[in-house]
């Protein structure tokens, strides 16, 4: 049985999938919900020591409700800026809406690759891919909103690249 | 004939007295605390029984204690097999460590004062696992521990070279230079911090100051505020002594040697230090001004090295030269690179945005910190110190932006920066791991953007250029490209 020829490299930039803007939003939700019971919490503490006029917390809410918004609001662009590309002999990861980061990782220094598929994830059909180089704490980079088979050729163009040059 | 280690061997025998003076160490603080706080409190009744108590436990727990380290002396042994450093302990959990050679980063030599009178040293073997020491022998005779530790770093050919008795210093400290170091290093913050930790102890202070404050209470104010500020100068001058004699016992003797393996650095007064720079893994070589050292044309030298973590060990070995005169940068950093070349290096100055940056950004830092204690202590006549404050931080961005620049030349990359303490960063292109461009939204507004070139060493320092314009920092990315491309597959650095 033949094998398709692997690609070497993406040909240009790539974007990444439009289904990560659902897990975004669902995990800004779970983040949201969490914040908002934090803060309601100190809010409650707060308002028994200072007898407030009011006896729920209800700045808490609406603030963790307001950061929701403006996350929310937020994911279409951070989705927008996404790019990934393999050159010949770089991987390069653009992202960001406020800070604006591109980085760079030779292809010979990437010393091995991960594939994490997490529970929302898996939902939406989506994996994402870390890429780490020697002497770093964790992954340099991590690429998300990728389908199965996107995330298995760029491990197998990274994984190529690898043995051709060591 | 160099000793072997084919063969499971004990430590030398004064692994007893020193692992049982460890103990001691530690049993000194469990005994005689409870002693002197029963001596202390104690109603005279019980006083002797509890002392005799106490003598009786402390004298079973001494009596065990030799016990340990006799048995560990006989159960301890180590080995080189199969290309492994294999140490075994232990009677009852039986344990055995097995490092490859291969793994191993760094075989040190240290020699406490107790080493010396019993004529043994201790070896300590690291590998890049995390900070510290994997491997640890209490005590070897001197032979066995210098053939140890270059069969351990040998591996390769097994044959061990014969070293000369005492080869030629690349380096040395003059005792002059010992004492400036101490005299010029930033001890003095930590000076201060520990004295005011000691007002910090409330029940010390409660005890010992509570008469000084009486007695300081009863002079006439003008007298008292002198004997206090006399005091405090006092304090630190003392500091200031201890940080001095400190530097003089650590850095003793400083010598650079040439070693197979690298750079081999000895030095100590106490406690002798071996430890050895391997040259293939240098990542970073950095030299470092602190403000005394530059009154008198002085740096440090340090290297950053694949695998090392900024644990208390391995950065103590990152220091390569605790003090070096300017001019001889060159000679030392070409010890640690190869093509290390200051002068060729070819300096671009950032984006003159940066005084604007770095100052608004100093004084919106102060003046959160400022504003709030300052309305507080003194109403809000204090918000007239945000005009000082202003001019001050803009005097500081002008002085950030005259020294901070990039270099390179056809090698090397580097950065430098700072205002009070400055430190040029230096990276050859072949060492770096990845790269990153990025911008904030008010960098981008002022079409400015930050790289950060990072390299193996992992406790180690990027070379990181804020404030380029982004013309220039396309330029210098085409330029690390380029140089990627030129090194692909035959990158070094020990990785």
């Amino acid at each position: 049985m033949e094998q398709p020829i692997a690609k070497r490299t993406t040909d240009g930039p790539r974007p990444i999938h439009p289904a990560i803007r659902k897990v975004w939003l669902f995990s800004n939700l779970i983040s949201v919900v969490i914040l908002g019971v934090i803060l309601s919490f100190v809010e409650f503490v707060f308002l028994r020591s200072f007898h407030a006029p009011w006896r729920f917390p209800v700045i808490a809410p609406l603030l963790a409700i307001v950061i929701g918004i403006w996350a929310s609001s937020m994911v279409r662009r951070q989705w927008a800026n996404w790019r990934y590309e393999v050159t010949d002999d770089e991987v390069v990861l653009a992202w960001g809406v406020f800070f604006q980061t591109r980085r760079f990782v030779p292809r010979d220094r990437v010393q091995h690759v991960d594939i994490n598929t997490g529970p929302i994830d898996r939902r939406f059909g989506l994996a994402q891919v870390s890429l780490y180089v020697a002497g770093a704490h964790g992954s340099v980079g991590t690429i998300p909103g990728l389908t199965p088979q996107e995330a298995d050729d760029l491990r197998s163009m990274l994984v190529e690249s690898h043995a051709a040059h060591v | 004939m160099p000793p072997m280690f084919d063969e499971p061997r004990r430590l030398h025998p004064a692994a007893i007295l020193i692992n049982l003076g460890r103990y001691f160490k530690q049993m000194i603080g469990a005994v005689a605390f409870p002693l002197i706080a029963m001596l202390a409190t104690g109603r005279n009744s019980k006083k002797e029984t509890m002392a005799l108590m106490v003598g009786i436990v402390g004298g079973i727990l001494s009596a065990l204690a030799l016990i340990g380290p006799v048995l560990a002396y006989f159960t301890t042994t180590f080995s080189i097999h199969e290309n492994a450093l294999v140490i075994s302990s232990g009677l009852i959990w039986r344990k055995r460590r097995t490092i490859p050679l291969a793994r191993i980063q760094n075989v040190n030599i240290e020699r406490t004062i107790w080493h010396r009178l019993l004529g043994a040293a201790a070896v300590k073997v690291e590998t890049a696992a995390g900070g510290g020491v994997e491997g640890e022998l209490a005590a070897l005779s001197m032979v066995d521990a210098n053939a140890l530790q270059s069969a351990l770093l040998h591996h390769a050919d097994s044959e061990p070279v014969e070293q000369p008795k005492q080869p030629e210093a690349l380096f040395a400290l003059t005792p002059k230079q010992v004492f400036l170091a101490g005299a010029l290093g930033n001890r003095l913050m930590y000076i201060i911090a520990g004295i005011l930790g000691v007002f910090q102890i409330d029940n010390i202070s409660e005890v010992s100051f509570r008469p000084l404050v009486r007695s300081l209470n009863s002079m006439s104010p003008v007298v008292g505020a002198m004997v206090a500020t006399a005091a405090f100068f006092g304090l630190v001058l003392v500091g200031w002594l201890v940080s001095i004699v400190m530097s003089a016992t650590r850095f003793y003797g400083f010598r650079i040697e040439r070693h197979e393996r690298g750079l081999l650095l000895t030095h100590g007064l106490l406690t002798q230090f071996k430890s050895i720079v391997p040259l293939g893994r240098v990542q970073v070589v950095r030299i470092v001004q602190p403000i005394f050292f530059r009154l008198f044309d002085y740096c440090e030298v340090y290297a950053d090295t694949a695998g090392s973590f900024d644990s208390k060990d391995v950065a103590s070995a990152n220091k390569v030269c605790p003090i070096l005169e300017v001019d001889r940068t060159q000679e030392i950093g070409r010890l640690l690179l190869p093509n290390f070349d200051l002068d060729s290096l070819h300096w671009r100055q950032v984006s003159r945005k940066a005084i604007r940056r770095h100052a608004i950004r100093s004084f919106l830092i102060w003046a959160i910190f400022l504003v709030p204690v300052g309305v507080i202590w003194f109403k809000w006549q204090a918000l007239w110190v945000l005009i000082p404050l202003a001019i001050l931080c803009w005097i500081s961005g002008i002085l950030y932006f005259r020294y901070v620049a990039y270099g390179t030349n056809e090698n090397l990359l580097a950065s430098r920066q700072g205002i009070l303490r400055k430190q040029i960063v230096v990276m050859p292109f072949d060492r770096i791991q990845h790269y990153t461009i990025n911008a904030s939204y008010f960098q981008r507004l002022a079409g400015l953007s930050t790289v950060t070139v990072v390299s193996a060493a992992a406790g180690g320092h990027p070379v990181s250029i804020a404030d380029v314009d982004i013309e220039a920092a396309h330029e210098l990315r085409r330029k690390l490209s380029e140089s990627i491309r030129e090194h692909r597959g035959n990158r070094t650095g020990g990785l």
